[in-house]
Parts: C-alpha cells; structure tokens; sequence
C-alpha cells in the first residue's frame, strides 16, 4: 500500500501540469520560463498537500508510521520550497530581475513575495531553531499560524497571477479544490478533531513511580471501555488537563500497556524537560485526551519473523515492554533475546517484571542487563551495548529473525551498523524514532 | 530500514518532479519553436525560391543574354 500512497501524492502533485499543458500546449515564452512555470505549479500542489500529510490522518499513516509521514512532511516541504524559489528566479529571464526587486509590479506578485518570505522563516525555524533548542510547543504555535498564511498568500497570488489559471478554468477549479481540501483538513485538524476528543475524555486511573524519574500513568475511559485498540509498542497522543496551573500540552507518548491488558492504557514517562518533570504532580481523576494508535514499530506487523532480538536503551524499554508482556499473555513461542542499557541498576525499568516473563515458560525471554555504573557485586553486563557485545549475544544475523531497537540515537545508529555487519537485512531491521525532529 | 525508504522516497519525488518540469517545459516549447523553425523554413525555402527563380531569371536572362 505505501508505494501507491507515494504514486497518488505524486500525481496529485503533477495533475496541474498535465491540465496546463492540455489546455495550452503551446508557448511564446522561453525555455526556462516554462520550467519555472512548472515549478511555480508544483510548488503550489505541494504547499496544498502539506496538512493533509501532517493531520495524523489513519489511512494514510498506516502503511508508513507516523514518524515517517512527518518526517516526509518535512522533506517534502523543501523540496516545494526549492520549486517555490526557483520559478521567480526562471521568470526573470523574461520580466528581468525587476520583478524580484521592483515596487512596480502587479499586486498579486507582494503576495507571492510574501509567501516566499515567511516560508523562509517557517524552514528557518524548523530546520534551524528547532533542533537547536527552540520549544517544540512554541515552535507548533508558530507553525499552526505560518503554515496557513502561506497557504493564503500562496493561493491569492497564484491565483490572480499565474497566467495557466487566468486562461484555464479547469485549473482554477483544481485550485480552488486543493485551496478548499487544505484548508478543511487543517480546520479538522486543530479545530474540530480536538473538540471531538473532549466528548469523550479519559480520566487518569494511576500515577505509578517506577525509578527516580520515570512514572507511569494509567488512562481509562470511566467506563472502563477504550476509545481505539492498539498493537503492543504503538503510541498516542496524550493531553493532560491538569488542575494546579500546570501546563496543557499534547506530547506523543509510547503505550506502555499490552492490549491484553483490559480497560486502560498506560504511558511510561521519563522526566527530561520541563512539561515531563511535572508527570508525578499527576493526580487520579484528572482528566485527559488522547489520540491514536500511530505507529509501526510492533512485532504484530510482522508476524512472518522467527524470533526476536530487543535492543533498548533507558526509557526505549516502553514499547518493548509492551511487546513483550503481550507476547507473554498470548503464550508467544518465540526467542526473545533483550539486551537492556542503563547507566544504574536504580535506572532500569520495569525490572521485576521482565525478571518475572523471564521466569515464565513463554515467551523464552532472556534478559541481558547492561550497566554503565555497576553497584557493587554485579555480575552482569557493564560498559555499553556496543559491537563485541552484540556480536557475542547475537551471532551471526539468522535469516528470518526481527530486531527491534529503541533508545538513544546513538545506540540506535550504531547497533544498526553492527547489525548490518552481521548480515541482518534491511528490512528486519525496526526502529522507533522517539522525536520528530531529528 | 523506514529511513532509509523515506530518504530514498524524497530523493526519488524529487527527480520525478524535477523531470515532470522539464518534460512540461518541452512539450509546449518545442512544438512552437518547431513551428517557428518550420516557419522560418517555409519563409526561407519561399526566399530561396524566389532567388532561385531569380537566378533561373537571371540565368534566364543571361542565357538570353548569352543567347
């Protein structure tokens, strides 16, 4: 399914030029002045498309995981900004560089430099700003306001400028449409799907610490019923609607939870920046939204692989925990190897529990703990996952086998790295990529 | 494995998109300036042939002449 998502967007994208070259196919103007003419068609078809890649929409993120959608959401807005700048540029060839510089220029043509403008800011403040440092929350806030204008700035110019519309009716049609579509799906999107959710809010059941700063907090519907079924190792969206003045926020969290495990859902929070600090301030009875499944990171999806090798790092346990208690409860028959990182024995999470499916017959789990700082009297594991140690667990990579890593960027590129040297393919292969931003 | 499909996907839309332009740009440039080439041929074999007949004239002529 995914390749013919792709083929769909692509054509979506093309569509306008295949209009405008039926409906006009001939042309006084140079060469390059068509390219930008092409590209300027383009552009505009991506910019529309833009919120429909970035709503969470389940048809669409389910053939990809939403952390790539969002991901290609990004790589594809450079690639309509380059067409976007490039068009300008090529019409210079016949307008000459007054029409990027000159007052006197037609009124439509402020509203593409416009657009040009802020799209520059909204690259600079996401490709820039962003990863290094800025507030994904600010940074949302920003962008749920620039994205839009550009889109309005972008449709006005084009639409009163662009010479195929004036002389094609057909492209105005698909203009207004694709204007219409992006629009609607951005007021669904931020207006009216979280208004939906608050009908039907969850309530927070438990607040459980499980290390120094790692909670878990426990959401049920009080009905007892969940609003959507999930695959173990999947994540949702959570908005937590605290009392105390605590900040509001929506943060995507992995479900720590097993769907074996009835009438609630829980995330595995660990304390790293200023909204997660405040988890444990979580009282029961709060209320709480939540949105999801996303994601493909579970050994559901695969069900064509032999056995499993897990490797985590810190926090990167949430998913394979999920995994593994559902492969517990279902009476799985796989072999689960799990090589677990973590700087202190204090650290790591869920260890009881994983000491307990160990225990039991299926799945036949083993557990290697590894320790950055051993307490005394350790006998396992120290120092880092690194290549000796994969190797040495691991061996030679079995066709057949699925390998599931989730943790620190480091330890998830470098295990691949060794994985690969190992003979493992590609595509068995899995990683959960915890932000979207990198 | 997803990242490397996902860089893969963009670089592959990229060179179709890029190609599409190009593919745009040709089939309504090159039309009309093979039109124009063919009208500046017709022009120019419509010249040719009026000097040609001119200089079948004016071989004519000098044949005449010669004559």
């Amino acid at each position: 399914m995914g390749p013919s998502k792709v083929a769909l967007y692509v054509l979506f994208v093309l569509s306008p030029l295949v209009v405008a070259a039926a409906a006009k196919p001939f042309t006084d103007k140079p060469f390059l002045y068509e390219i930008g003419r092409g590209a300027a068609l383009m552009g505009f078809m991506i910019l529309m498309l833009q919120p429909v890649l970035a709503s969470r929409f389940k048809w669409i993120e389910s053939s990809f995981g939403l952390d790539i959608l969002i991901r290609f959401h990004r790589n594809v807005a450079v690639i309509g900004a380059a067409l976007l700048v490039i068009h300008p540029l090529l019409f210079t060839v016949v307008h000459g560089f007054g029409l990027l510089i000159s007052l006197d220029v037609p009124w439509p043509v402020y509203f593409g430099r416009a657009a040009l403008l802020i799209l520059a800011v909204n690259l600079f403040l996401g490709f820039y700003l962003l990863p290094r440092g800025m507030k994904f929350e600010r940074w949302r806030i920003y962008h749920d306001f620039i994205g839009p204008t550009i889109l309005v700035l972008a449709f006005i110019h084009s639409y009163f400028q662009g010479h195929d519309l004036k002389e094609t009716p057909a492209l105005r049609i698909l203009w207004i449409g694709m204007f219409g579509v992006a629009t609607a799906v951005f007021i669904y999107h931020r207006i009216i799907r979280p208004r939906l959710l608050a009908r039907q809010p969850l309530q927070v059941k438990d607040v459980r610490r499980e290390t120094e700063d790692v909670w878990t907090l426990q959401l049920a519907l009080p009905t007892g019923q969940l609003p959507y079924s999930y695959h173990p190792g999947q994540f949702h969206f959570v908005t937590l609607l605290r009392t105390e003045g605590l900040p509001v926020e929506e943060h995507h969290w992995t479900i720590s939870s097993s769907p074996t495990e009835k009438g609630f859902v829980t995330s595995t929070i660990k304390e790293l920046g200023d909204f997660t600090a405040t988890i444990g301030r979580t009282k029961p009875g709060d209320p709480a939204l939540a949105h999801g499944p996303f994601g493909r990171f579970s050994y559901t999806f695969h069900p064509e692989e032999k056995d499993l090798v897990f490797i985590a790092g810190g926090i990167g346990i949430t998913p394979l925990r999920s995994m593994l208690k559902h492969m517990h409860d279902t009476r799985c028959s796989r072999d689960v190897l799990l090589l677990y990182g973590n700087v202190a024995r204090e650290g790591i999470v869920f260890y009881e529990e994983l000491a307990a499916i160990e225990r039991g017959s299926l799945p036949n789990l083993q557990v290697v703990h590894v320790l950055k700082d051993p307490p005394d009297g350790w006998t396992g594991e120290t120092g880092r996952i690194d290549a000796e140690m994969i190797r040495r667990y691991v061996g030679a990579g079995k066709p057949g086998n699925g390998y599931y890593l989730c943790g620190p960027p480091g330890l998830i590129s470098s295990s691949i790295r060794i994985l690969k040297s190992l003979g493992v393919e590609d595509k068995r292969i899995h990683t959960e990529i915890f932000s979207f931003l990198d | 494995m997803r990242k490397i499909i996902l860089r893969k996907t963009t670089v592959l839309v990229a060179v179709v998109l890029t190609l599409a332009a190009i593919l745009f740009a040709s089939s309504r440039y090159f039309p009309q300036k093979s039109q124009t080439l063919r009208a500046q041929q017709q022009a120019s074999e419509g010249h040719d042939h009026s000097e040609d007949h001119g200089h079948e004239e004016n071989g004519n002529n000098e044949v005449h002449r010669t004559d």
